[in-house]
């Protein structure tokens, strides 16, 4: 049997707050994620699933454990060769898209430098791979010119994903890529994600804190909280049937879109309130 | 009616010419109700209330037209002194992201204190005493510990609460929320959205809430208005506008939020193209171009807005405004295949 295309071990990730007191982020944590599965991260903010995906592309430190990439390790820390050999196997989605892409550059150049820091292709190849992935997710050459401003939030993350894909990676970790979008754009995203992960058989990590778009897009479901791990199972059922009262929270929380359904939600929400 | 917006058209004007962002809009609120505003970023549902706070008021490149009456009054035409005694006290307005809302050197107290002070001539220690009464109604933890801390030292939620005690410290009769738990996680979104329930029977304080997402409408809203091109496009109860949609726009909308029950992997329904430019937005109906249902009359003229014969819902006593909605779907020269074909979608 093939490896799984990651693989975490008992991974713990301490951030030194005060003299003697750590900020434990993650705390032993072990998950894999087999070739062309998607894994979706869930748990509120601070639960600590934006560093758990920061570990493993080597953005933050390990306090502890292992992470191996294809039966191989990574590094404990990273160096800029280390940053610059990995870059074609594993890439990140970010989740704000004004705040990810550099206002000074254009599209065309925030797409061409994933490949001048990696490989010296010509720059036809480049040109053609700028062309081929720029209408690969939604946009035009026409847009190749302009500055990210100029965009709107669905279409710089558009951008986000041909930066991460123009690699050819094979595991992207995905770190809430829709929440700073409006619902309607959500659901293209979405999309666009699940259209990319089928053709090239992408391995993800995708983070959210929103449940329902997370299981549309997941094979797995991993729930989060303070750092570990709580529940982990297939997508619906964790959806359909949580374990875990807190992944019964997250679920319960999100409003129906449906005032019938709605009401009936609130009903159970003051009932489970009380009995608490 | 304690709120009554007419006609209600701003307009930017830039070096390329006009943004049209609200163009001409009517609603009204009454005590205790809740009015959604739906749509998508750009269409103008910001604006809109920004202009009813009257926070456009005297730059020159803005243009209001329109009439915005708060109990009779119209507040459009007051000057800026006038205005600043009715913001705050009688109007009041919370934002999407609390960070950038809150001075981020003062303290939270002070913060909520100054309020008091400005509108109510409280004394400081009095107004001190109010603040943390005020934060212990949005059920913040510690209220007296909080006073005495800065916006950087709370979260999101958190803030998000000081920003509500803030916006409820006179006692308005009308609480503008924009988008109030777009920054926030669904468990606090659903905290922050139970308080504003609670307030609002408590105070009897009407609500109008901004936002993008049809299951916080469903949660919140007694009426719904939802906003396309700068344009109400739809208007109506709730039920009505959920169950008998109007306006293939708004169907749209439902249909790209994920059911319970949506299977795993298939694609969601979306909306496809990209709203119209607000330099130049078409003559016709502005939703035309990624309409299923359009007809050759949509380009041409805008449609008046049509009211719906839906069954009276239980709200009506509220004496709420009939559901309608700009569609030429509705008319009676409408192909009939069209109308079957538009009711046969979900």
């Amino acid at each position: 049997m093939k490896p799984p295309v990651i693989e975490v071990n008992n991974l713990s990730v301490h951030y030194p707050i005060k003299q003697g007191e750590n900020l434990r982020a993650v705390q032993n944590v072990t998950l894999s994620i087999q070739e062309g599965e998607v894994l979706g991260l869930v748990g509120e903010s601070g639960s600590g699933k934006s560093t758990l995906g920061k570990a493993m592309i080597g953005l933050t430190h390990k306090t502890q454990g292992w992470i191996k990439y294809r039966g191989r390790f990574l590094p404990k820390s990273y160096t800029l060769s280390d940053f610059r050999s990995h870059a074609k196997h594993m890439q990140m989605i970010f989740q704000d898209p004004y705040g990810s892409l550099n206002p000074s550059m254009t599209i065309k150049e925030i797409l061409r430098e994933p490949m001048q820091l990696t490989d010296n292709r010509s720059r036809t190849k480049q040109q053609e791979a700028i062309h081929y992935w720029i209408e690969k997710v939604g946009l035009s050459i026409n847009h190749l010119n302009r500055y990210p401003h100029e965009f709107s939030g669905g279409q710089r993350q558009r951008i986000g994903i041909a930066r991460a894909l123009i690699l050819s990676p094979k595991f992207i970790i995905c770190d809430e890529p829709i929440s700073a979008l409006d619902v309607s754009v959500q659901a293209q995203i979405i999309n666009l994600l699940l259209e990319l992960k089928s053709e090239l058989s992408l391995t993800l990590l995708f983070i959210a804190h929103d449940l329902s778009m997370v299981r549309l897009i997941s094979d797995t479901i991993a729930v989060m909280k303070k750092g570990i791990i709580v529940e982990t199972g297939p997508s619906d059922t964790v959806f359909k049937k949580p374990s875990h009262d807190y992944t019964k929270m997250l679920i319960e929380a999100n409003p129906i879109a449906d005032p019938k359904d709605e009401k009936k939600r609130q009903k159970a929400r003051i009932k489970s309130n009380k009995s608490l | 009616m304690l709120l009554d917006v007419n006609h209600l058209s701003v307009e930017f004007q830039e070096s390329q010419g006009s943004i049209k962002a609200v163009r001409n809009i009517s609603f009204s609120v009454d005590k205790g109700e809740t009015l959604v505003i739906l749509g998508e970023s750009g269409c103008g549902k910001s604006v809109s209330m920004q202009a009813i706070m009257g926070l456009f008021h005297d730059q020159a490149n803005i243009n209001i037209k329109g009439s915005v009456k708060l109990h009779g009054h119209e507040l459009l035409t007051l000057n800026e002194q006038k205005r600043h005694q009715i913001r705050g006290k009688q109007i009041s307005m919370i934002f999407q992201d609390p960070m950038s809302s809150l001075n981020p050197t003062m303290k939270i107290g002070d913060q909520i204190a100054e309020v008091l002070i400005t509108h109510k001539a409280y004394a400081k220690q009095e107004a001190w005493q109010e603040a943390i009464l005020l934060l212990e109604k949005t059920r913040i933890s510690d209220a007296h510990l909080r006073v005495n801390q800065y916006p950087f030292e709370l979260s999101g939620g958190m803030l998000q609460r000081v920003m509500i005690a803030m916006s409820i410290a006179c006692k308005p009769d009308i609480l503008i929320a924009d988008e109030p738990t777009t920054a926030l996680d669904v468990s606090v979104q659903e905290q922050i959205l139970d308080l504003l329930k609670t307030l609002q029977a408590e105070e009897a304080m009407s609500l109008i809430l901004i936002t993008h997402d049809f299951g916080v409408a469903c949660q919140m809203a007694d009426q719904v208005a939802v906003m396309y091109a700068g344009k109400i496009i739809e208007y109506g109860a709730l039920d009505s506008v959920f169950y008998d949609t109007g306006h293939p726009y708004t169907k749209k909308l439902k249909a790209s939020i994920p059911r319970l029950d949506h299977p795993q992997g298939k694609p969601l329904t979306v909306i496809e193209g990209s709203p119209p430019d607000l330099f130049n937005p078409p003559k016709g109906c502005a939703f035309t171009a990624r309409c299923d249902f359009a007809m050759r009359i949509c380009n041409k003229k805008h449609p008046q807005a049509y009211t719906l014969n839906s069954e009276k819902t239980s709200d009506s006593t509220h004496g709420s405004p009939s559901h309608c909605a700009d569609c030429w779907i509705h008319d009676d020269d409408c192909p009939k295949p069209i109308k079957t074909a538009y009711r046969k979608i979900k």
